[in-house]
């Protein structure tokens, strides 16, 4: 355990740097601009800075400005004011009144109705009822109603002047710096209402040249070398002095004013501090033209030379030696350096030595009278009165625990101290004199020797730091565990917040705490190895903030997240001394180093060190769009994204993805992705900065866009081609439907055709007729009989023959019709005359079997046939037609006709698609016409 | 005791009431350079003004080719050719309005701010003068002190002579002004 020792005796390293009061770094400008062509400067919502330079707009990234591109009509105006409203619109004054508006990351004009002022607009503010006002040099002030239409307020109405400096919002309306003196406006359901104050009215000059508002006060800088702070109700609450006449620019921040005169000098000035100027540059040559203060705490200051950016929280002392030891009074600050005393005059920012002494000083405190105690190591406790330049001395002889003195502490009439023997208490008199000194060791519950710290509420309530038994508090005989039980941390330092909650770190760098509620708050150490602890502070707002090595971090509770102080803050190489630590005001908290003194400005620092997340770039293609919905063949995206972290642009990183392609995160330092040829699908893109892998969960920024499929996938054409094949499926089958119930219908046809031909063939009246024909030429002449018998067997053997045959040449069929014709000229003789006249053309093509023999015989049905009236029978052509034809002697009663002959025949005709056959009843005469099939296709 | 009233009355009235112009030629103007390590003087008696105090409103003007008293040739020469360039900006005007009300004005000393442009090297700033003002009356004398930033009026110094001119020069100004 004496290993801490070491580090407190052996750190006492020398390093002189020359002192420094403000911290920056120039920021380098686009290029081809300069310093003077800058004109403005501007913070917007997202906290993203921007300057007006020429005819061009830039924001700074963290890395370098970006330009926005801007209209060819604008070229030739010069930027006066830029604004970005509530609503995230950007607004452009121009030194001729014009109005811009930036869009899609362009710049276009803005033409009201009313016409835009004729004279130069220098600023922008917007009312409770986000109402938006400018205020212009020459015209007075303007406000946009709801309506959308611009109203002037200008001096015939009781404006008092209408060159203008500035415009804040104010209650519910505005108030606006002039060179007649402060005008209050307010506009209301197109009601103007106009307030004045001026010296008359209790104001420093009549001449405001700029105007500050915060939570709680409105800053008026004048020209005559004042400001005056004003409540909401415009009385004037404090006169404050400045440097010097013709006030430019007035901030208020952190409790720091700061202050810009026409002369180009820049000051600053802490609530109780004297004003210092801020010089860059040591000769005086550089000049301040404007400044503005980001969302980080950081001040971008345009001077002559350029853009500097300025640091506010933290500054650093330089001294020659290790600083061991470190307090406070209200107006200086003490610290140790050996065995030295030194006095740090706060208000004239010089040191000065105040003691010399042997032994080296390990603690400081200062009491109520203003006394400095410093404990030293092996020199027992020492009293240095700074009036009388006293020094006393306490030590064991005087009853002190042991002379290596490690921590003191104290409230209004006890100062105690803990040393590597133990604990002492020093009671003191009303008058702040030493009245006994008592000691506390194993018998009072101190059972470790080394005592690391000791912290002394306001209410007098004791705890202590001790080597090996965690936190003990003074129970007013004895020291007890916080806990009731015993631990075993070495604790280093011990402190407590407003509500008296304990807190402590440990050797090991843990925070931890115990509450009012009793119970131990266990704190999770900061993400990455801090280095060596040093000690802890409270602070005002209940978060703690831990001295490391690597930087100072700070514990919120509120939050439950830490927030890190380190390189960037001016702490990337701290190297704080153990317990040299001193607060004052709540506000500055100086730590003891092996270079000096840092100190912090806790009202400075930020609560939040994470980036800000932004989304500005959403593009096609390359192109920016701003739609969410996308045809299947827009599937290019590029997102652009920014982690806005001044404080250390190099340090950001980002964690996206795009959720709908793949959910997993992935880690990038580019600030820009692409995504070619996404499919059809839902999209969400998720970006969030962060620093040291912390990655805000609240900051996750994302944009959600839709691709829809190809007009071929969707759903209603998927619809459309399903009913579309189902369609020709049902017509594909009921047209097959339809050829088989035809074939069928034919087959049917086909075989009632046949079994007519059959029965019309085996006409019992031919075959009786034939019989008794053939009976009569037996008797006659037997070979002729033979022939008859012979002719009839082959006309009933063609029958059978042919019945099954769709179509046979008509050469066949006009064999089977002159073998009927033989059949029936034995029996009619000379009644018949038939003729066959039919070229070879014809007789080669086809026709359905028996269709001529079907005719032939309807003749012999038909008629009368007698030697009067014979038969006269003609089977001839007529081109493509074979005509059947014959002379009509009606019978007076016919055979029962079924007329089923003549359609069966049409039908076939038909069926085989062949020509109409056409019947013929006139003058004597009836004719068959049958059309020649050519090709046996079927 | 109506003559004495009247007499006090006639006393309060302002003498700049009266309407028209007050003017003023043979004003003095000097500046003063005051570098490291050159020291450079020079004036002028030929500065005009008017004044009208209906209006509220001032002019004034002066030819830069009328400064003298430099301390060499070739220091007036650099003045006029190198940084004034008085052959293409002959003129250097101030003229704006006041912002006191200079009609109210009473016998005696006041001070007053002169808010308007001033324009020099043909670059124009806005700018607010204070200055002091002796009425009485029959003229009113005006009197002021002021510094002007060449780096405002565009007035560039080159590096190597950057030791032998300030940044700022000093003004000394003071003109009578007559109703015409």
């Amino acid at each position: 355990m004496k290993h801490w020792l070491t580090i407190i005796i052996g750190s006492l390293a020398i390093t002189v740097l020359s002192a420094q009061s403000f911290n920056y770094r120039e920021v380098d400008l686009p290029q081809g601009i300069q310093a003077s062509d800058i004109k403005l400067l501007y913070t917007d919502n997202n906290g993203f800075v921007w300057i007006a330079a020429k005819q061009y707009l830039y924001w700074h990234d963290g890395n370098g400005f970006r330009e926005i591109e801007v209209n060819k009509e604008i070229a030739g105006n010069e930027f006066s004011s830029l604004y970005q409203d509530n609503a995230g619109k950007y607004w452009i004054g121009c030194i001729n009144g014009e109005i811009y508006v930036l869009k899609n990351n362009g710049v276009e004009a803005y033409k009201p109705e009313e016409g835009t002022p004729a004279v130069a607009i220098i600023n922008w503010a917007e009312d409770k009822n986000q109402q938006l006002w400018m205020c212009t040099n020459g015209e007075g002030a303007y406000v946009k109603a709801s309506n959308g239409r611009w109203y002037n307020f200008n001096q015939d109405e009781g404006f008092l002047s209408n060159e203008t400096y500035d415009i804040v919002p104010l209650n519910d309306g505005v108030a606006v710096a002039t060179d007649q003196g402060l005008v209050y406006c307010t506009f209301k359901d197109g009601k103007k209402n106009i307030e004045v104050q001026n010296k008359s009215l209790g104001l420093s000059d009549q001449i405001v040249k700029d105007l500050h508002i915060d939570n709680t006060e409105m800053i008026a800088a004048f020209y005559e070398p004042f400001l005056n702070t004003l409540n909401f109700s415009q009385s004037v609450l404090d006169t404050i002095a400045t440097p010097s006449s013709d006030a430019k620019k007035i901030l208020r921040s952190s409790g720091i004013i700061w202050w810009l005169g026409e002369n180009g000098k820049l000051f600053r000035k802490a609530e109780r501090g004297s004003w210092v100027q801020f010089r860059p540059d040591q000769a005086g040559r550089s000049r301040i033209h404007t400044f503005t203060e980001d969302n980080e705490g950081h001040l971008w200051v345009l001077g002559s030379r350029g853009i500097l950016v300025l640091d506010e929280w933290y500054s650093h002392i330089s001294t020659s030696e290790s600083v061991t030891a470190i307090t406070n009074s209200p107006t200086a600050v003490w610290y140790a350096q050996k065995g030295d005393l030194y006095q740090y005059d706060l208000s004239t920012n010089s040191s000065q030595k105040a003691w010399t002494g042997s032994n080296l000083i390990l603690s400081l405190y200062t009491d109520n009278w203003g006394n400095i105690w410093c404990g030293t190591f092996d020199g027992g406790l020492l009293r240095f009165n700074p009036e009388t330049s006293i020094m006393e001395s306490y030590n064991e002889q005087s009853g002190l625990a042991n002379n290596n003195v490690l921590s003191i502490g104290g409230s209004k009439r006890a100062i105690w101290v803990g040393t590597l023997g133990g604990v002492s208490k020093i009671s003191l008199d009303e008058g702040g004199k030493v009245k006994e000194v008592k000691s506390y060791d194993q018998a009072h519950g101190v059972s470790v020797q080394y005592i690391y710290s000791v912290h002394v509420r306001d209410n007098g309530d004791v705890y202590i730091g001790t080597d090996g038994e965690g936190v003990l508090k003074w129970s007013g005989d004895r020291f007890k565990p916080i806990s009731g039980k015993s631990q075993d941390g070495v604790v280093l330092d011990v402190s407590s917040d407003a509500r008296g909650n304990i807190w402590w770190v440990t050797s090991e760098g843990i925070l931890e705490g115990w509450s009012v509620e009793e119970k131990l708050v266990a704190v999770p150490p900061y993400p990455e190895d801090p280095g060596k602890v040093a000690g802890i502070e409270t602070l005002e707002d209940g978060s703690i903030l831990v001295m490391h090595e690597g930087g100072v971090h700070r514990w919120i509770p509120e939050t439950g997240k830490w927030a890190a102080y380190k390189k960037s803050f001016g702490l990337g190489t701290l190297q704080p001394q153990l317990n040299a630590h001193a607060i004052s005001d709540g506000d500055l908290i100086y730590m003891g180093t092996s270079t000096g003194i840092s100190s912090l400005s806790i009202k400075h620092l930020p609560l939040s060190t994470e980036p800000k997340t932004l989304i500005q770039g959403f593009r096609l293609f390359n192109k920016p769009t701003t739609k969410t919905q996308f045809s299947a063949d827009e599937n290019y995206f590029t997102f652009q994204y920014v982690g806005r972290w001044y404080t250390e642009a190099s340090a950001v990183r980002y964690k996206l993805r795009l959720k709908g392609f793949d959910p997993d995160w992935t880690e990038s330092k580019n600030a820009e992705v692409s995504y070619p040829k996404l499919p059809p699908g839902n999209y969400t893109f998720e970006v969030v900065a962060g620093v040291d892998g912390n990655y805000p969960e609240e900051e996750i920024k994302s944009i959600s866009f839709t691709i829809s499929q190809p007009w071929y996938a969707r759903w209603y054409s998927i619809v459309l081609a399903v009913l579309v094949l189902a369609g020709l499926v049902f017509f594909f089958f009921r047209i097959r439907i339809n050829t088989l119930r035809q074939k069928q219908e034919r087959e049917k046809q086909q075989v009632q055709a046949q079994l007519e031909t059959l029965k019309s063939q085996v006409n019992p009246h031919f075959l009786f007729n034939s019989f008794n024909t053939l009976m009569a030429l037996i008797e006659e002449d037997k070979e002729e009989a033979t022939d008859y018998l012979a002719d009839l067997s082959d006309f009933f053997r063609y029958i059978l023959e042919f019945r099954e045959v769709d179509l046979i040449s008509v050469k066949e069929d006009i064999r089977i019709v002159q073998t009927y014709l033989q059949l029936q000229e034995k029996r009619f003789g000379d009644s018949l005359v038939a003729k066959i006249d039919l070229n070879e053309e014809v007789l080669e093509s086809f026709i359905p079997p028996l269709t001529l023999q079907l005719l032939v015989e309807n003749a012999f049905k038909h008629n009368i046939i007698s030697r009067e009236k014979p038969l006269e029978l003609e089977i001839s052509h007529k081109g493509d037609t074979i005509v059947v034809s014959n002379r009509h002697w009606a019978k007076a009663q016919t055979d029962k006709s079924t007329g089923y002959g003549l359609d069966s025949i049409k039908k076939k005709y038909k069926f085989y698609n062949a020509g109409q056959v056409k019947v013929e009843a006139s003058t004597g005469y009836f004719s068959v016409y049958l059309p020649v099939i050519h090709q046996n296709n079927n | 005791m109506r003559l004495l009233i009247a007499a006090i009355i006639i006393s309060t009235l302002s003498p700049l009431k009266q309407s028209g112009l007050w003017k003023g030629s043979k004003g003095t103007i000097a500046f003063t350079s005051d570098a490291p390590l050159e020291l450079i003087e020079a004036e002028s008696n030929q500065l005009t003004g008017v004044l009208k105090p209906s209006e509220n409103t001032f002019a004034f003007l002066i030819l830069t080719k009328t400064f003298k008293g430099f301390n060499s040739p070739l220091q007036q020469e650099h003045f006029h050719e190198n940084y004034m360039e008085s052959e293409k900006y002959p003129k250097a005007t101030f003229s704006g309005k006041f912002i006191e009300n200079v009609a109210d004005l009473k016998e005696g000393t006041h001070e007053l701010r002169a808010k308007g442009m001033l324009v020099i090297h043909g670059v124009s700033v806005e700018r607010i003068i204070k200055c002091t003002a002796e009425v009485s009356k029959k003229e009113v004398t005006i009197t002021s002190n002021f510094n002007v930033p060449l780096e405002d009026h565009k007035i560039s110094i080159p590096q190597v002579v950057y030791q032998k001119i300030a940044e700022e020069i000093y003004v000394k100004v003071k003109i009578t002004l007559q109703p015409s």
